[in-house]
């Protein structure tokens, strides 16, 4: 199961989320208590095989806001998103004022951006990728990479972790796989369901930031982490909030609504 | 010296005409090859350091300490206004460059059926009045030409990439001071054609007050490039700026400490000075003492009849070190007219070494974003001729001292009879 980066891990809140539920057919949630913790040790397999399945959507609509803080200036914009599987999406941001209608369509790789003070669309270019998104800390290439910790990461459990408490994962990168992050140390709750922070590790293994989980609780009938905290390493004053308001799993989308079209009429 | 003694020594050169003129010939060799490379090597320098001195780096950059490393978009330096008026209220200064440099994402701004493909850009907030005077960013764009509110001028390169011509939209998408989205369509007023790597590839450069409000920094700049009269004398405008309280937590650099690697190729340079002018002054002694030694042991008989004839011994080193000296000199003289006449003609035509690297056509190369001519233009100093003339005479004298004592040393009864 491929997974788009950590963007959608932040976005949409499917990823490395409280695991209390498995999922039917149609994504509705059902109910149930897994348990990855038998006499003492954590099902390192289980818990991540669940956890990449948390990602698992026909299709989503959520709202967010996301607030972006620098050293002199704290600036939060509210957005509403739409998902269909993992190559479809569009973010549209609804306030504030200046920034409302700003959109971003993102088609299998491809991504384009709206800007309706100047009403353009441009594609950005694969040498921008690693460009802020919409001023976040996140990048461009967090909303299109796909990469998949089982297929591209070879995993262990290093032990319990005191802080914060729960499991330390270690994810380190296949040999040849090619993707921005050499490794990522992930920590799960002590019953290995919930996601609590991510360390990512950069090519020459420098921490470059890291991800907070916090707030649980239950959105589109899923128990998810609703604020999600990015904070880049070395960047003193700059971090990077989502927290979710709402969220709907299996919704029915128009048609065209992952399109150049519908990119443009987003105000 | 009698003039009989300089009349000997000048018929004396004659006796062997094909030596005469190989030892001429070797002079005049060393004495043009010493002219044509080194005043090459001097338009070559004076060049890399007029490009380097001139509009990127100016002769003082003022930036903050880590925007070298970073680039990012905070790291400004405040008060503009105030400390531009600071220096240049300095004596040393005689103009000051503010400019905002920021990445950015840039397009096509004109209406069409598919959306735009976005390119990498670099904003570029200047002073288009400072900027367009000798040595500036814009030099030789004229005033006609100058972006106004809502224009800018974009390079060559970017022109093309986007397929843009002026009067056209540009869409220009970036993050502010504080790293917040923000977007403007600009017309496009000039393109031009930048000897700066930078502007012809991704500049979209526009009026320093426009790029403020646009990246919400009014007043604030990226890097003050400030030039003084002489480049040479950048330590002491350095000394000046640096008391500037404004800037006491920027860094100041003068263009030999924003570049060190393009410095410590023309400091390579002083040694190659040094080398062929060793190689002329070798080779010009060997060919005056070769020549000197062969036509002194030649003249053993008459140099003994001179002595029996009550020459005094001076007079024979007087005639020996003569014949060297105008020897070198006549070298010196045809070497010096060649070689004059090789640079000058040079120094209209150009001599494009890329041909030598196997560039082609080029005739430019680009290094830390500086465009470096791949033409040099050589500059002829009257140095470049008075090193040689006197390098070869100092050589004339010393390399025809050792066979002038012989002959003065020879006992004239002894020097007949062996002869």
């Amino acid at each position: 199961m491929k997974y788009a980066g950590v963007f959608f891990v932040v976005l949409f809140g499917i990823g490395l989320v409280s695991a209390s539920f498995v999922f039917s057919e149609d994504s509705e949630p059902v109910l149930e208590t897994p348990n990855f913790v038998k006499d003492g040790v954590l099902d390192l397999e289980g818990a991540i095989k669940y956890f990449e399945n948390l990602y698992r959507s026909n299709s989503s609509v959520g709202e967010m806001e996301m607030t972006v803080v620098r050293p002199r200036r704290t600036q939060t914009m509210r957005m509403k998103a739409w998902t269909e599987g993992e190559d479809k999406s569009l973010i549209i941001v609804q306030a504030p004022p200046r920034d409302a209608g700003t959109a971003t369509l993102k088609v299998d790789k491809n991504l384009w951006n709206y800007m309706p003070r100047i009403k353009r669309t441009v594609r950005i270019p694969p040498s921008m990728m690693l460009a802020s998104w919409m001023g976040s800390d996140f990048t461009n290439d967090d909303l299109v990479r796909e990469s998949s910790i089982l297929d591209d990461y070879e995993y262990e459990c290093v032990g319990p972790s005191e802080s914060p408490e729960g499991w330390l994962l270690r994810c380190d990168a296949k040999p040849g796989v090619v993707g921005l992050w050499n490794r990522i140390d992930l920590i799960v709750s002590k019953d290995g369901t919930l996601p609590i922070e991510a360390r990512y590790f950069d090519r020459k293994d420098r921490l470059s930031r890291t991800l907070y989980w916090s707030d649980v609780k239950v959105l589109g009938g899923r128990q998810l982490p609703a604020v999600m905290r990015l904070v880049p390493e070395g960047e003193p004053g700059n971090e990077t909030t989502m927290h979710y308001l709402s969220i709907s799993f299996g919704e029915t989308l128009p048609a065209d609504i992952f399109s150049l079209s519908r990119l443009e009429q987003s105000q | 010296m009698s003039f009989i003694t300089l009349r000997m020594g000048w018929r004396n050169l004659g006796r062997n005409m094909k030596r005469t003129l190989l030892a001429i010939g070797a002079i005049a060799l060393g004495q043009l090859t010493l002219i044509v490379v080194n005043s090459l090597m001097e338009g070559f320098f004076q060049d890399i350091l007029e490009t380097v001195t001139g509009p990127l780096v100016g002769h003082i950059q003022i930036q903050d300490p880590l925007w070298h490393d970073e680039r990012a978009a905070d790291l400004y330096i405040d008060h503009l206004a105030e400390t531009r008026k600071a220096i240049e209220g300095l004596k040393e200064t005689v103009r000051v460059s503010p400019r905002i440099v920021t990445f950015a994402l840039v397009a096509s701004g004109e209406k069409s059926e598919s959306p735009a493909e976005a390119e990498a850009g670099m904003i570029a907030g200047l002073d288009i009045d400072a900027e367009t005077k000798r040595g500036g960013l814009l030099e030789g764009v004229p005033p006609e030409e100058w972006p106004a509110k809502g224009e800018v001028i974009i390079g060559t390169v970017l022109a093309n990439r986007l397929n843009l011509k002026e009067k056209q939209l540009i869409a220009v998408i970036s993050t502010d001071v504080d790293g917040f989205p923000v977007s403007e369509l600009f017309t496009v007023k000039t393109i031009v054609d930048s000897n700066v790597e930078l502007i012809k590839t991704l500049g979209v450069v526009m009026p320093i007050e426009e790029a403020g409000e646009l990246l919400m920094m009014p007043d604030q700049v990226h890097e003050l490039a400030v030039y003084g009269y002489d480049f040479m004398k950048a330590d002491s405008l350095k000394e000046a700026i640096t008391h500037i309280p404004a800037l006491k937590d920027a860094s100041i650099k003068t263009w030999r400490e924003a570049i060190p690697e393009i410095v410590m190729v023309i400091n390579v340079k002083k040694w190659f000075d040094i080398l062929f002018l060793s190689i002329v002054f070798i080779a010009a002694a060997a060919g005056i003492a070769n020549t000197a030694m062969m036509s002194t042991f030649e003249r053993k008989h008459e140099f003994g009849l001179l002595l029996a004839m009550g020459a005094r011994p001076a007079r024979l080193v007087n005639m020996v070190i003569f014949e060297s000296v105008i020897l070198g000199l006549i070298g010196i003289a045809v070497g010096t007219f060649i070689g004059v006449a090789i640079s000058t003609i040079l120094s209209y035509t150009g001599f494009n070494y890329g041909f030598l690297g196997g560039s082609g056509a080029d005739t430019s190369i680009t290094y830390k974003e500086i465009s470096f001519s791949l033409v040099i233009y050589p500059r002829l100093k009257l140095q470049h001729v008075v090193y040689g003339l006197v390098a070869v005479t100092l050589t004339s004298i010393l390399a025809s001292l050792w066979p002038a004592l012989i002959a003065a040393r020879l006992e004239p009864v002894e020097a007949m009879h062996r002869t």
